[in-house]
């Protein structure tokens, strides 16, 4: 689906067809105007866009975080309770006898 | 719908986080969000236009963005026949009445400033266009420029989405 030609045409149509010459007057004579508006509008949409990203992005970089704090908590738990651990002896669980991270 | 799309502005504001609204009479179809459809052009582009002598930094950066819209309100002047002979009558339907009340050719802009005014295809927020290329770099055989050198004009600041800084690149010229 693109855009529907019936709609557009008529509404176009339909407003070259019906505008007075006072209307064509009154809008060609407030141009500078109108541009200005446009402007600032478009300027304060974007603005706002912006910081709606700028907000997903800092919320998605908290999930991210939130989300590795879970995997290492869930990794230190997976390491306390696994039975490796437990059949450690305890000559062995002196700290210079691990391994370092590589 | 989703497209991807690149974007160039010089380096003197350092790296933007949204694209820049490009305004004026010189613009296609007035002010709003321009950008490229393929990589290649924004190099180019950036050293035709973003270097010049007010861009003391010497930079231009490139960004990517995405466009996510309903396919409704968009209009392919490009790849959609249908879209581009549509579009090419209105704009001459127009001309035809504007010159009849007002004497004068309109401009790209006021075309555009009056869709805006009476508020005709309202929900139209993204137009996709292509102008001549005549760029021998950018083509695998001189004279032949047969790429089409695509732009697509976005009014609604709503639908950009993932505006991610791609490259800084040094002015050649």
């Amino acid at each position: 689906m693109m855009a529907n030609w019936d709609i557009l045409n008529k509404e176009f149509d339909d407003i070259l067809n019906n505008i007075s010459d006072d209307d064509w007057s009154d809008w060609f004579n407030n141009l500078d105007a109108q541009k200005e508006m446009c402007k600032m509008q478009m300027n304060l949409e974007a603005n706002l866009q912006a910081q709606k990203l700028s907000f997903n992005k800092i919320i998605g970089h908290l999930i991210i975080n939130e989300t590795l704090t879970s995997v290492s908590i869930v990794h230190a738990s997976n390491i306390i309770v696994s039975d490796d651990f437990y059949n450690y002896d305890n000559k062995s669980k002196r700290e210079t006898d691990f391994p370092l991270a590589a | 719908m989703k497209i991807e799309v690149f974007h160039t502005q010089a380096h003197n504001k350092g790296i933007i986080n949204f694209p820049e609204l490009a305004e004026g009479t010189s613009q296609w179809l007035g002010d709003g969000f321009y950008f490229w459809q393929d990589y290649q052009f924004t190099e180019w582009w950036g050293d035709l236009k973003k270097c010049k002598r007010w861009n003391k930094t010497r930079k231009f950066d490139v960004y990517k963005s995405e466009l996510i819209f309903d396919e409704n309100d968009f209009i392919d002047t490009v790849f959609n026949e249908k879209d581009y002979y549509n579009f090419v009558k209105n704009i001459e339907k127009f001309s035809k009445v504007f010159q009849k009340k007002l004497r004068k050719k309109p401009t790209f802009e006021e075309f555009n400033l009056f869709i805006k005014k009476f508020k005709v295809w309202d929900n139209i927020k993204i137009i996709r266009f292509q102008d001549v290329p005549e760029n021998d770099y950018l083509v695998e055989v001189d004279g032949f420029y047969y790429k089409k050198r695509i732009q697509i004009r976005v009014n609604k600041p709503t639908i950009i989405s993932n505006f991610v800084h791609l490259i800084t690149k040094d002015c050649i010229k």
